[in-house]
């Protein structure tokens, strides 16, 4: 449910850099997620919808990349993306031992493109 | 037209928990965020904390929570400073409620300021408001997956507190499953085991406490 006050916030952003480069309306936003982030993408383009409905930006695209989880071993430092979850607990893949993981990726949530007109 | 940007959504946020973490150093005080489900005992494990640390810390709570104002009456009667934020439906804090919650605290020889938010175990993760660390609190009546099924909260948590460990007999919780899942993602997790209700290893608790507000202060001397 937070995903209202996320969509607020990445609206805040492109009405700033709409108003910044002079152009109107918003035609498309992309927007990446990490995987440890939990959001939910329903809930991000309901939100958008809402807050974008009667303006000049109904219709714009919205453009949720989910960038995904990699972890570094805290013991011999290889770096993967794990498949699913469950590697979460597993050894690591390449020294074998059952030692915590580093995230090294798949946290953040970023606004990074705007199309605009 | 193309806008190539790359900024945080949660940059506004962040910005204003930057102050308030400014604020707080300059000040010496220990902030802690408590992030936990709905009736794990956060309240709880600060009615007890507010009480058996009283004659050692002054401290002050901000308690967050969709309506009512119960659990800053709860833990008011301890004697410490309360001021309840009603997100009126808001599943989280945020910086800017906590900013303005904090213009009602008498900050005179505080010590330490407890942060309780809304009970979820997903949002107030996300939102920064400025604290040294969150605490995860997890109770054995919830379920030993609760790491694997939020590992954003665990990995973010400096410490994590199982409580209602008097319950464990009653209960399938696989102790041992809860902490490597949890400390899967965050190799300097600090757990530890307590029951609110019969005092049980809340001395280890009280210890983290200590340590803590010890630093904060010797962090705001140098």
């Amino acid at each position: 449910m937070h995903e209202l006050s996320l969509m607020a916030s990445v609206m805040d952003i492109a009405n700033e850099e709409l108003a910044r480069h002079g152009a109107r309306r918003l035609t498309l936003l992309r927007v990446r997620h990490g995987a440890l982030d939990q959001v939910q993408p329903d809930a991000m383009r309901m939100a958008f919808e809402a807050m974008t409905a009667g303006t000049p930006h109904e219709g714009a695209i919205l453009e949720l990349v989910e960038e995904p989880l990699r972890l570094s071993c805290c013991l011999c430092g290889h770096e993967f993306a794990p498949d699913g979850r469950d590697a979460l607990y597993a050894p690591c893949p390449a020294c074998g031992e059952t030692v915590p993981f580093r995230v090294i990726g798949g946290e953040g949530i970023f606004l990074d493109h705007l199309e605009a007109e | 037209m193309e806008i190539p940007v790359v900024r945080n959504v949660l940059e506004a946020n962040d910005r204003i928990a930057g102050r308030l973490r400014a604020d707080f150093a300059r000040r010496g005080v220990l902030v802690l965020n408590l992030i936990s489900s709905p009736g794990s005992g956060k309240t709880s494990l600060l009615e007890r904390t507010l009480n058996d640390l009283a004659g050692e810390f002054r401290m002050a709570v901000i308690e967050g929570d969709l309506q009512t104002d119960n659990d800053a009456r709860r833990v008011a009667a301890s004697g410490a400073q309360a001021v309840q934020i009603n997100t009126e439906g808001g599943c989280h804090l945020n910086s800017s409620m906590v900013s303005e919650a904090l213009q009602s605290i008498d900050w005179e020889g505080l010590d330490a300021l407890f942060i309780e938010n809304v009970g979820n175990l997903v949002c107030p993760t996300e939102f920064d408001c400025g604290e040294d660390a969150k605490i995860a609190l997890l109770s054995v009546t919830e379920g030993d997956d609760k790491p694997q099924k939020y590992p954003y909260l665990f990995h973010k948590a400096k410490a994590m507190v199982l409580n209602k460990i008097d319950l464990l007999p009653y209960v399938d919780f696989d102790m041992a499953k809860a902490r490597a899942h949890a400390a899967a993602l965050n190799a300097d997790l600090a757990v530890m085991e307590v029951s609110c209700r019969t005092g049980e290893g809340l001395d280890a608790w009280y210890d983290w406490l200590r340590a803590a507000v010890k630093a904060k202060k010797e962090a705001s001397h140098d």
